[in-house]
Protein backbone atom coordinates (compact mmCIF):
# COMPACT_ATOMS: atom_id res chain seq x y z
CA UNK A 1 0.00 0.00 0.00
CA UNK A 2 1.56 3.25 -1.07
CA UNK A 3 -1.17 5.77 -0.32
CA UNK A 4 -1.54 7.32 3.10
CA UNK A 5 -4.33 5.39 4.82
CA UNK A 6 -6.74 6.26 7.60
CA UNK A 7 -4.73 4.05 9.92
CA UNK A 8 -1.54 5.95 9.10
CA UNK A 9 -3.20 9.17 10.14
CA UNK A 10 -4.57 7.57 13.31
CA UNK A 11 -1.11 6.21 14.16
CA UNK A 12 0.61 9.56 13.60
CA UNK A 13 -2.01 11.52 15.52
CA UNK A 14 -1.88 8.97 18.35
CA UNK A 15 1.91 9.17 18.60
CA UNK A 16 1.86 12.96 18.55
CA UNK A 17 -0.76 12.95 21.30
CA UNK A 18 1.35 10.60 23.44
CA UNK A 19 4.44 12.76 22.89
CA UNK A 20 2.64 15.95 23.82
CA UNK A 21 1.16 14.28 26.90
CA UNK A 22 4.63 13.15 28.01
CA UNK A 23 5.94 16.63 27.32
CA UNK A 24 3.25 18.04 29.59
CA UNK A 25 4.14 15.58 32.33
CA UNK A 26 7.84 16.34 32.04
CA UNK A 27 7.23 20.10 32.06
CA UNK A 28 4.71 20.39 34.83
CA UNK A 29 4.53 17.05 36.60
CA UNK A 30 7.98 17.05 38.15
CA UNK A 31 8.62 20.75 37.78
CA UNK A 32 8.64 21.66 41.45
CA UNK A 33 11.58 21.97 43.73
CA UNK A 34 11.80 23.30 47.25
CA UNK A 35 15.25 22.36 48.48
CA UNK A 36 18.72 23.52 47.60
CA UNK A 37 21.85 21.59 48.51
CA UNK A 38 25.33 23.08 48.63
CA UNK A 39 28.32 20.79 48.45
CA UNK A 40 31.97 21.62 48.99
CA UNK A 41 34.37 19.04 47.60
CA UNK A 42 31.51 16.55 47.45
CA UNK A 43 30.52 17.01 51.08
CA UNK A 44 27.09 18.43 51.72
CA UNK A 45 27.46 21.52 53.90
CA UNK A 46 24.09 23.20 53.61
CA UNK A 47 20.59 22.03 52.85
CA UNK A 48 18.08 24.85 52.80
CA UNK A 49 14.48 25.48 51.87
CA UNK A 50 13.73 27.83 48.99
CA UNK A 51 10.76 29.30 50.80
CA UNK A 52 12.81 31.58 53.03
CA UNK A 53 14.84 34.33 51.41
CA UNK A 54 18.36 34.43 52.79
CA UNK A 55 22.02 34.99 52.00
CA UNK A 56 24.88 32.88 53.23
CA UNK A 57 28.56 32.23 52.75
CA UNK A 58 30.23 28.90 52.08
CA UNK A 59 33.92 28.22 52.63
CA UNK A 60 35.86 26.66 49.77
CA UNK A 61 39.59 26.17 49.19
CA UNK A 62 39.86 29.66 47.63
CA UNK A 63 37.70 31.50 50.11
CA UNK A 64 34.09 32.44 50.75
CA UNK A 65 31.40 32.05 48.09
CA UNK A 66 28.27 34.08 48.61
CA UNK A 67 24.96 32.42 47.79
CA UNK A 68 21.53 34.01 47.73
CA UNK A 69 18.06 32.50 47.96
CA UNK A 70 15.32 34.88 46.89
CA UNK A 71 11.82 34.30 45.54
CA UNK A 72 12.29 30.49 45.29
CA UNK A 73 15.39 30.96 43.15
CA UNK A 74 19.07 30.53 43.92
CA UNK A 75 22.22 32.19 42.60
CA UNK A 76 25.85 32.65 43.42
CA UNK A 77 26.35 36.33 44.16
CA UNK A 78 30.10 36.42 44.52
CA UNK A 79 32.97 33.98 44.34
CA UNK A 80 36.73 34.18 44.81
CA UNK A 81 37.37 32.20 41.61
CA UNK A 82 38.91 33.52 38.39
CA UNK A 83 36.36 33.13 35.67
CA UNK A 84 33.20 33.66 37.74
CA UNK A 85 31.34 31.07 35.71
CA UNK A 86 29.23 30.30 38.76
CA UNK A 87 28.21 33.93 39.13
CA UNK A 88 27.41 34.23 35.43
CA UNK A 89 25.21 31.12 35.57
CA UNK A 90 22.67 33.37 37.23
CA UNK A 91 19.46 32.24 38.88
CA UNK A 92 18.34 28.60 38.93
CA UNK A 93 14.84 27.53 39.91
CA UNK A 94 14.10 24.10 38.37
CA UNK A 95 14.75 20.59 39.72
CA UNK A 96 18.19 19.18 38.90
CA UNK A 97 19.56 22.55 37.80
CA UNK A 98 23.06 23.08 39.09
CA UNK A 99 25.58 25.86 39.60
CA UNK A 100 29.15 24.65 39.74
CA UNK A 101 32.29 26.49 40.76
CA UNK A 102 35.15 24.19 39.89
CA UNK A 103 38.02 26.32 41.29
CA UNK A 104 36.32 26.74 44.65
CA UNK A 105 34.95 23.15 44.62
CA UNK A 106 31.39 24.28 45.22
CA UNK A 107 28.24 22.70 43.78
CA UNK A 108 24.83 24.28 44.28
CA UNK A 109 22.01 22.07 43.12
CA UNK A 110 18.25 21.96 43.37
CA UNK A 111 16.71 18.68 44.42
CA UNK A 112 14.06 17.09 42.26
CA UNK A 113 11.10 15.11 43.51
CA UNK A 114 12.92 11.93 42.49
CA UNK A 115 16.06 12.23 44.57
CA UNK A 116 15.05 13.20 48.08
CA UNK A 117 17.26 11.27 50.47
CA UNK A 118 18.42 9.03 47.64
CA UNK A 119 21.75 8.72 45.95
CA UNK A 120 21.85 10.37 42.55
CA UNK A 121 24.72 8.29 41.27
CA UNK A 122 27.71 6.21 42.16
CA UNK A 123 30.99 6.46 40.36
CA UNK A 124 34.03 4.29 40.64
CA UNK B 1 18.52 -18.42 -0.86
CA UNK B 2 18.95 -18.02 -4.58
CA UNK B 3 21.80 -16.06 -6.03
CA UNK B 4 19.66 -13.21 -7.29
CA UNK B 5 18.17 -12.57 -3.87
CA UNK B 6 21.59 -12.75 -2.23
CA UNK B 7 23.05 -10.22 -4.67
CA UNK B 8 20.10 -7.91 -4.29
CA UNK B 9 20.28 -8.06 -0.50
CA UNK B 10 24.03 -7.39 -0.56
CA UNK B 11 23.43 -4.37 -2.76
CA UNK B 12 20.79 -3.11 -0.37
CA UNK B 13 23.15 -3.58 2.58
CA UNK B 14 25.92 -1.62 0.87
CA UNK B 15 23.49 1.13 -0.15
CA UNK B 16 22.19 1.39 3.39
CA UNK B 17 25.73 1.46 4.83
CA UNK B 18 26.79 4.26 2.50
CA UNK B 19 23.65 6.27 3.23
CA UNK B 20 24.17 5.79 6.94
CA UNK B 21 27.81 6.90 6.88
CA UNK B 22 27.15 9.77 4.47
CA UNK B 23 24.31 11.02 6.58
CA UNK B 24 26.41 11.17 9.73
CA UNK B 25 29.12 13.15 7.91
CA UNK B 26 26.93 15.67 6.10
CA UNK B 27 27.85 19.18 7.21
CA UNK B 28 24.22 20.26 7.52
CA UNK B 29 23.44 22.05 10.74
CA UNK B 30 21.14 19.85 12.76
CA UNK B 31 20.38 19.60 16.44
CA UNK B 32 23.12 17.48 17.96
CA UNK B 33 22.23 13.83 17.59
CA UNK B 34 19.01 14.00 15.61
CA UNK B 35 19.23 12.29 12.24
CA UNK B 36 16.82 11.58 9.43
CA UNK B 37 17.63 7.87 9.25
CA UNK B 38 17.96 7.57 5.48
CA UNK B 39 19.11 3.96 5.83
CA UNK B 40 15.57 3.20 6.97
CA UNK B 41 14.48 3.74 3.35
CA UNK B 42 16.53 0.71 2.36
CA UNK B 43 15.12 -1.41 5.19
CA UNK B 44 11.61 -0.56 3.98
CA UNK B 45 12.52 -1.48 0.41
CA UNK B 46 13.95 -4.82 1.58
CA UNK B 47 10.70 -5.41 3.46
CA UNK B 48 8.61 -4.63 0.38
CA UNK B 49 10.80 -6.67 -1.98
CA UNK B 50 11.08 -9.72 0.26
CA UNK B 51 10.01 -10.22 3.85
CA UNK B 52 10.75 -9.58 7.52
CA UNK B 53 13.89 -11.71 7.44
CA UNK B 54 15.34 -9.70 4.57
CA UNK B 55 14.50 -6.41 6.28
CA UNK B 56 16.03 -7.44 9.61
CA UNK B 57 19.12 -8.80 7.87
CA UNK B 58 19.66 -5.62 5.89
CA UNK B 59 19.10 -3.40 8.93
CA UNK B 60 21.43 -5.36 11.22
CA UNK B 61 24.17 -5.79 8.63
CA UNK B 62 24.01 -2.08 7.92
CA UNK B 63 24.30 -1.24 11.60
CA UNK B 64 27.33 -3.53 11.97
CA UNK B 65 29.10 -2.20 8.88
CA UNK B 66 28.34 1.45 9.59
CA UNK B 67 29.62 0.80 13.11
CA UNK B 68 32.87 -0.68 11.84
CA UNK B 69 33.49 2.14 9.36
CA UNK B 70 32.19 4.84 11.64
CA UNK B 71 32.27 5.04 15.39
CA UNK B 72 32.43 1.60 16.94
CA UNK B 73 31.10 2.42 20.44
CA UNK B 74 27.96 3.70 18.78
CA UNK B 75 27.17 0.07 17.89
CA UNK B 76 25.74 -0.36 21.38
CA UNK B 77 23.06 2.12 20.35
CA UNK B 78 22.66 1.51 16.64
CA UNK B 79 22.53 -2.27 16.56
CA UNK B 80 19.68 -2.88 19.04
CA UNK B 81 17.77 0.00 17.47
CA UNK B 82 18.20 -1.42 13.97
CA UNK B 83 17.06 -4.83 15.19
CA UNK B 84 13.94 -3.69 17.01
CA UNK B 85 12.84 -1.12 14.45
CA UNK B 86 13.14 -3.50 11.49
CA UNK B 87 11.41 -6.27 13.45
CA UNK B 88 8.57 -3.98 14.45
CA UNK B 89 8.09 -2.72 10.90
CA UNK B 90 8.06 -6.28 9.60
CA UNK B 91 5.57 -7.48 12.20
CA UNK B 92 3.31 -4.46 11.65
CA UNK B 93 3.48 -4.98 7.90
CA UNK B 94 2.28 -8.53 8.28
CA UNK B 95 -0.27 -7.90 11.04
CA UNK B 96 -1.82 -4.76 9.60
CA UNK B 97 -2.43 -6.40 6.24
CA UNK B 98 -2.15 -3.32 4.00
CA UNK B 99 -3.98 -1.15 6.51
CA UNK B 100 -0.81 0.77 7.28
CA UNK B 101 0.91 2.32 4.30
CA UNK B 102 4.67 2.44 3.93
CA UNK B 103 4.58 5.84 5.67
CA UNK B 104 2.83 4.40 8.71
CA UNK B 105 5.38 1.59 8.83
CA UNK B 106 8.25 4.05 8.52
CA UNK B 107 6.91 6.26 11.31
CA UNK B 108 6.41 3.34 13.69
CA UNK B 109 9.87 1.99 12.86
CA UNK B 110 11.42 5.38 13.57
CA UNK B 111 9.62 5.69 16.91
CA UNK B 112 10.70 2.18 17.97
CA UNK B 113 14.25 3.02 16.86
CA UNK B 114 14.44 6.15 19.00
CA UNK B 115 12.80 4.58 22.04
CA UNK B 116 15.19 1.62 21.84
CA UNK B 117 18.15 4.00 21.88
CA UNK B 118 16.60 5.81 24.81
CA UNK B 119 16.30 2.51 26.69
CA UNK B 120 19.94 1.67 25.92
CA UNK B 121 20.96 5.09 27.19
CA UNK B 122 18.86 4.54 30.29
CA UNK B 123 20.58 1.28 31.14
CA UNK B 124 24.10 2.09 29.97
CA UNK B 125 24.51 5.59 31.35
CA UNK B 126 23.68 5.35 35.02
CA UNK B 127 24.09 9.10 35.35
CA UNK B 128 21.01 11.21 35.92
CA UNK B 129 18.38 8.81 34.68
CA UNK B 130 15.37 11.04 35.12
CA UNK B 131 16.75 13.59 32.70
CA UNK B 132 17.29 10.82 30.13
CA UNK B 133 13.64 9.80 30.36
CA UNK B 134 12.65 13.43 30.03
CA UNK B 135 13.93 13.23 26.44
CA UNK B 136 11.22 10.72 25.46
CA UNK B 137 8.62 13.19 24.17
CA UNK B 138 11.20 15.04 22.12
CA UNK B 139 12.48 11.78 20.66
CA UNK B 140 8.97 10.62 19.73
CA UNK B 141 8.20 13.93 18.01
CA UNK B 142 11.48 13.82 16.10
CA UNK B 143 10.86 10.19 15.13
CA UNK B 144 7.39 10.93 13.74
CA UNK B 145 8.80 13.73 11.60
CA UNK B 146 11.84 11.76 10.43
CA UNK B 147 9.80 8.60 9.83
CA UNK B 148 7.32 10.55 7.75
CA UNK B 149 10.05 11.96 5.54
CA UNK B 150 11.89 8.65 5.08
CA UNK B 151 8.52 7.00 4.38
CA UNK B 152 7.86 9.55 1.64
CA UNK B 153 11.29 8.89 0.16
CA UNK B 154 10.77 5.12 0.31
CA UNK B 155 7.38 5.50 -1.39
CA UNK B 156 8.95 7.57 -4.15
CA UNK B 157 11.74 5.04 -4.66
CA UNK B 158 9.39 2.06 -4.70
CA UNK B 159 7.17 3.72 -7.30
CA UNK B 160 10.19 3.79 -9.58
CA UNK B 161 11.40 0.26 -8.88
CA UNK B 162 9.59 -1.99 -11.36
CA UNK B 163 10.09 -5.34 -9.64
CA UNK B 164 8.89 -4.01 -6.31
CA UNK B 165 6.04 -1.97 -7.68
CA UNK B 166 4.38 -5.07 -9.05
CA UNK B 167 4.43 -6.77 -5.67
CA UNK B 168 3.11 -4.03 -3.48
Amino acid sequence: MLRLTRYDKLLIIGLLAVALLCLGIVRYGVGRTDTVVVQVDGEEVIRASLVEDRRFWVDGPLGKTEIEIKGKRVRVVDSPCDKKICVRTGWIDKPYQTIICVPNRIVVRLLGSGDKDKLDGITG
Amino acid sequence: MDTQKMVRLSLLVSLATVLSILESQLPIPRPLWLRLGLANVITLIALMMYDIKAAVTVACMRALLAGIFGTLPMLAFSFPAALTSSLSMGVLYRVSGQRLSIIGLSVSGAVVHNLTQLMVAYFVLSLNRSSILALAPLLILAAVAAGFVTGLIARYVIRHLPPVRNWV
